[in-house]
């Protein structure tokens, strides 16, 4: 037999309600002790694909392979994978303490054996004060935290969360991804999370699979994703330091910015776009400098923030940069930028997809 | 006592919501205790009050071990039947259930009904409806959370289903052992009639759980 390679691997698998495609077909990998992330907005089939995983949920065609056995037709309680999920699905008529032991007993494991391990997820959690508390008595944050407890308090296969930070805001929710990753670290479990938020996905995860529409659009590291976003979904919702985009056409290893008539020489081999008069130019602030000796577009100030990024109007376009440190920019005030070459993304309009371009002169 | 199922979403609560909770708990047991003592009572009282037509305290104390454990009995009886049933037809045929069961409780009704002698199984419909209806609506995701938490078989209805359902059948089986024991003669309506408005409130209380 082939070595086991994945630990969890779906295979063309597919999923209809009704008229309703779910999924369409969708191939997933995960390696042992991998610790991958689902980002996607709502209704991309995030949680369905967690629930065919989990075995919840049946594919209408396709295979489910855990370990290399082929789990398909096998049942959820069989397969040994552990989920959280976002209801939170508590057993409302035990304590905190007792859904968290619910899974070890239902093993057989010794008793003593769970009382130490609940006690070991309920200080990670921080629920050592409601320890005794039937799910009633709790706050929403604390029902999630149960129930992410529960997903890892018995050693599964793969662990599967479903939102697992939807319900936490600022301080606490940077606590979670944290403690998601520590926990991670620490038990080496494979580990499969869904999310919404792409900060959640780069801060807690090795790999970033980014679904729309039951497809998978890319699958990568954080960082390749945030530097070489496959179309333009996956470039407009990957980012705290979200991409502008501006349209442009090209004609022989040239493109200009519709906007402001600005050339940019491209290196245009390996891809040409359907239509050349369809292009758009995706850039992070971070490559957008306010820089005079980089003329040849200038910009009006829409709005300066404290948070580092200024909006700016380029032609009628809008346009983020990042601010110059210990310069205070006014409404209204007009000034030069450079867009850094090594910065700019090209897409193809029509098809959305990444063209593999590289832009040639250091400043446009 | 295990604790009441709540249907639904499981939030946090107010202080309001919780103060609410706690007298919904006081009412329960308020009601549960009354009618317990109510129908011990009753028994007493209407042993009593015989005993200047038959005479003596024998036939009292002769009555009252009799009348109430066969009034508990009948309902444990329908209950445990009623559930079973439930239980099955829930399994084989869950979303059919409701018809399944309404068509049971038809074709059961009518002949023993009409038979007097099983007058207690003529019951188990009823506590059938009640138990299915209990079944159904324990959340589709705790069945799913069950699933992932490895609970399956006899473990699974011992430490998840039935203590979701408990609280619905011990409604059940008060109002039918307040009605099983439901006094012959006339003179006794008024007071059957109060237990049963009681059993009816205890009964609500514990179906409604917490709240």
């Amino acid at each position: 037999m082939n070595p086991i390679e994945h630990r969890i691997e779906l295979r063309d698998v597919t999923k209809r309600f009704g008229d309703f495609t779910a999924i369409a077909p969708l191939d997933l990998q995960v390696i042992q002790g991998e610790f991958i992330a689902l980002l996607g907005p709502a209704g991309a089939g995030k949680t369905t694909i967690l629930r065919i995983i989990a075995g919840l949920e049946k594919p209408t065609s396709g295979t489910i392979h855990l370990d290399g056995f082929d789990v398909t037709s096998m049942p959820a309680p069989r397969r040994d994978v552990a989920m959280a999920f976002e209801s939170p699905a508590l057993y409302p008529h035990l304590t905190v303490e007792r859904n968290l032991a619910l899974p070890m007993r239902a093993q057989h494991i010794p008793r003593n054996a769970i009382e130490r391990r609940v006690s070991e997820v309920i200080d990670r959690l921080r629920l050592g004060p409601v320890r005794r508390r039937k799910p009633w008595r709790l706050s929403t944050s604390e029902c999630r935290r149960v129930s992410l407890g529960r997903a890892m308090v018995r050693d599964a296969k793969c662990v599967l969360f479903d939102e697992p930070l939807v319900h936490f805001d600022g301080e606490e929710r940077e606590h979670m991804r944290r403690e998601l990753r520590a926990i991670h670290a620490e038990l080496r479990a494979t580990t499969v999370l869904s999310t919404r938020d792409p900060l959640d996905a780069i801060s807690t995860a090795d790999r970033i699979v980014v679904v729309n529409q039951g497809r998978v659009l890319q699958s990568d590291t954080p960082q390749a994703i945030y530097d070489r976003p496959a179309d333009l979904f996956v470039a407009r919702y990957l980012g705290a330091q979200a991409m502008s985009f501006l349209s442009a056409s090209h004609a022989d290893g040239i493109a200009r910015l519709t906007c402001c008539n600005l050339a940019i020489p491209v290196d245009d081999r390996g891809a040409q776009p359907v239509d050349a008069a369809r292009i758009t130019l995706g850039i992070r602030p971070e490559h957008v400098r306010i820089d005079p000796r980089g003329v040849p577009a200038t910009a009006v100030v829409t709005n300066s923030t404290p948070n580092g990024v200024v909006d700016l109007r380029l032609g009628d376009v809008p346009i983020r940069a990042s601010a110059q440190p210990g310069r205070q920019l006014q409404n209204g005030e007009i000034v030069p930028i450079r867009l850094d070459s090594a910065g700019c993304r090209w897409f193809d309009a029509t098809s959305g997809k990444a063209l593999p371009w590289r832009t040639r002169t250091e400043s446009t | 006592m295990t604790e009441p199922f709540q249907p639904g979403l499981i939030t946090s609560g107010s202080s309001a919501g919780r103060a609410a909770r706690g007298s919904a708990r006081a009412i329960r047991h308020g009601c549960i205790w009354l009618v317990l003592i109510l129908l011990i009572g009753h028994t007493v009282v209407r042993e009593v009050g015989s005993v200047d037509a038959r005479g003596g305290w024998e036939a009292a104390g002769r009555a009252l071990p009799h009348a109430l454990p066969r009034a508990l009995l009948g309902a444990a009886i329908q209950v445990t039947g009623g559930f079973m049933i439930a239980l099955l037809v829930h399994r084989i045929a869950p979303r059919a259930g409701l018809w399944v069961v309404l068509t049971l409780v038809l074709v059961a009704v009518y002949p023993m009904v009409t038979h007097g002698y099983v007058r207690s199984v003529a019951w188990i419909p009823f506590t059938l409806l009640l138990s299915f209806a209990a079944l159904d609506a324990i959340p589709a995701a705790l069945h799913d959370a069950a699933a992932v938490d490895r609970a399956q078989g006899w473990f699974k209805f011992r430490t998840i289903t039935l203590p979701l359902v408990l609280p619905l059948l011990l409604a059940g089986a008060l109002f039918r052992a307040v009605d099983a024991y439901r006094p012959p003669h006339a003179r006794s309506f008024v007071a059957a009639y109060v237990l049963l408005i009681l059993a009816t409130l205890a009964g609500s209380a514990l179906a409604r759980g917490r709240r």
